[in-house]
């Protein structure tokens, strides 16, 4: 497949046809993409700080709840993100703005893989009022920095698309 | 509207309206301090509708520093936008929704948290469940948030330039 039948994939598919042609749908997936960023930040705020120990209180595990709610504005955005893209994906990713997001995307996500390999399961051991350990640490502000990166990243995609956003 | 046309001629309107990147470092700042408020809101009131109960309520006090603060990029960074385009925004149906919208949100947010308060002894005290009332005000503070984004999102494409 080359990169031209990839996009035209995209933009023949049920998702991009429809958000052409039906009215309301691209400003729909516009407004679940900002609901679901909101639950993904709000979540890793509760869980990311709680790591770093800038929150304090309760346990660690109860904290980790939190990404479920995460994974779940994830995938709102996921959904909503596939509809946007294929809209027009051939202006997508011809814009700088939107590769440097699917490129912070994509190590906020290898951060999640970190996290839930090899991190978690040291959360989960350490003893209650025991504090995480740098590896976790590092984890945590690691997927602050680069899910805000990818948010700034996402709202800058008008100023360098090509015709306009 | 002869004020608000004024306003675009302050230095931060004319910044907003006539520098090349003004008015999207005000949009990333908007949409970053919306991340963060309605974030943190979202995030209370899910566990005030019984999700992860053995979460203290007390973590979510000094996630309201951090959620006053990303208000207050948000409040800041809508201003500088408002002052850019006023006279077009205050006529502009989902423009004046959304605002109504954040007043409800907020409003019910402050009458959420004083509840919350009430039920001191059992929510906060002893982890226990929030009552029907707070519950309410919780879901009630979600959906007002969330009409503000989906009344915010329609500007752009309801609004005169």
């Amino acid at each position: 497949m080359t990169s031209a039948q990839i996009l035209a994939f995209f933009y023949d598919s049920p998702f991009g046809i429809a958000s052409r042609q039906i009215k309301g749908v691209f400003s729909i997936c516009e407004t679940v993409h900002f609901v679901g960023l909101c639950l993904l930040i709000g979540a890793i705020l509760v869980f990311d700080l709680r790591m770093l120990g800038v929150l304090k209180r309760g346990s660690l595990k109860s904290a980790l709840n939190y990404t479920h709610i995460a994974a779940f504005g994830l995938a709102l955005n996921a959904a909503s993100g596939l509809v946007l893209f294929s809209n027009k994906p051939s202006n997508y990713v011809a814009n700088p703005a939107f590769q440097l997001k699917m490129l912070f995307l994509l190590l906020a996500l290898l951060n999640v893989v970190w996290f839930e390999t090899v991190e978690r399961r040291k959360v989960m051991a350490l003893a209650e009022g025991e504090s995480t350990e740098l590896g976790t640490k590092m984890a945590a502000g690691l997927s602050l920095l680069l899910w805000f990166g990818v948010i700034i990243l996402g709202r800058w995609l008008p100023v360098t698309a090509l015709g306009g956003g | 509207m002869n004020c608000l046309t004024s306003l675009q001629e302050n230095p931060i309107g004319s910044w907003v309206l006539s520098s090349d990147y003004g008015y999207y470092i005000c949009l990333v700042g908007h949409a970053v301090g919306m991340a963060v408020v309605v974030g943190a809101v979202m995030m209370l009131c899910i566990r005030v509708l019984g999700f992860s109960k053995d979460q203290p309520l007390l973590q979510f006090e000094p996630l309201f520093a951090i959620a006053w603060a990303g208000f207050l990029l948000n409040a800041a960074t809508g201003l500088a936008l408002f002052m850019a385009n006023g006279p077009n925004l205050a006529k502009n149906p989902p423009f004046l929704i959304k605002i109504g919208f954040i007043l409800f949100g907020g409003l019910s947010l402050w009458a959420l948290w004083r509840r919350l308060i009430t039920e001191r002894a059992v929510v906060i005290d002893a982890n226990g469940p929030a009552s029907v009332q707070a519950k309410t005000l919780a879901a009630a503070t979600m959906a007002f948030w969330i009409v503000a984004i989906m009344a915010g999102r329609l500007i752009a494409y309801t609004i005169d330039y």
